[in-house]
């Protein structure tokens, strides 16, 4: 299964500019996701860096990579079919995670994550990495989400409006 | 001290952000580690997967403490320590 800027939309709670995954490439549903998103100078994180500011200030931060490679393994939950509508996924943690390098604006970010095990208490554990090209830039070995079912979802258009 | 409750330690430890030694067989992880509901959470889903077992939710409330933990899991591990 593939997904588009609006399947995406259509699937997580979040609004602009907090959407940090641009298209799903592979989905199998419960299973993995392969995800990529474009990092941009024109994202709010890079609002308040000068000019003549050196190449590092541009480095992605870390808390959005996590973010996005998150938003990535929430749809690889929310995109599995429940009988009681869409579920609320909410981040708990992620440990075991390391950061070999930096994304900066022009790179694609590709999130690999894949299902690990789904525990009691609706506690899904996911783990995986991010890529750019060939480089590795992280490697989460396990994030924990938990998860009710049917208790939230993409907003409606009157809320989000 | 048996070999699981110091595994059990281990694993609560690492959830908690303390150190083992920090962990006390008795001490309560909300009112003496400022657990919250999602530790509770993570420290049953760690110990299901690290022993291949199912222990129902409805035990979240009492495992309070590392003894209380220890015993549950024991019963449904069916440890004899």
């Amino acid at each position: 299964m593939r997904l588009d800027e609006a399947g995406i939309r259509a699937l997580l709670p979040h609004g602009h500019p907090m959407v940090l995954v641009d298209r799903v490439d592979r989905l199998r549903a419960g299973e993995s996701i392969e995800a990529t998103k474009v990092v941009s100078t024109s994202e709010p994180c890079y609002r308040g860096v000068p000019v003549g500011a050196p190449a590092d200030c541009y480095a992605y931060p870390v808390s959005l990579l996590v973010e996005s490679f998150g938003q990535a393994a929430a749809l690889l939950w929310l995109a599995g079919a429940t009988p009681t509508g869409p579920d609320a996924v909410l981040f708990a943690v992620a440990r075991d995670v390391r950061i070999d390098g930096a994304a900066h604006p022009g790179d694609v970010l590709t999130h690999r994550a894949r299902l690990d095990r789904v525990g009691p208490a609706g506690a899904v554990f996911v783990t995986g990495e991010t890529w750019v090209g060939q480089r590795r830039l992280v490697r989460f070995g396990s994030l924990l989400a938990i998860t009710r079912p049917g208790a939230a979802g993409a907003p409606s258009e009157e809320e989000s409006a | 001290m048996s070999q699981h409750l110091e595994e059990l330690r281990e694993i609560v430890a690492e959830v908690l952000e303390l150190e083992p030694e920090e962990v006390t067989d008795t001490a309560d992880f909300v009112q003496d580690y400022e657990a919250d509901s999602l530790r509770a959470i993570e420290i049953l889903a760690r110990i299901e997967k690290q022993y291949g077992l199912d222990i129902p939710q409805a035990e979240l409330a009492e495992m309070r403490t590392l003894k209380a933990v220890h015993d549950i899991v024991a019963r449904y591990a069916g440890w004899r320590d």
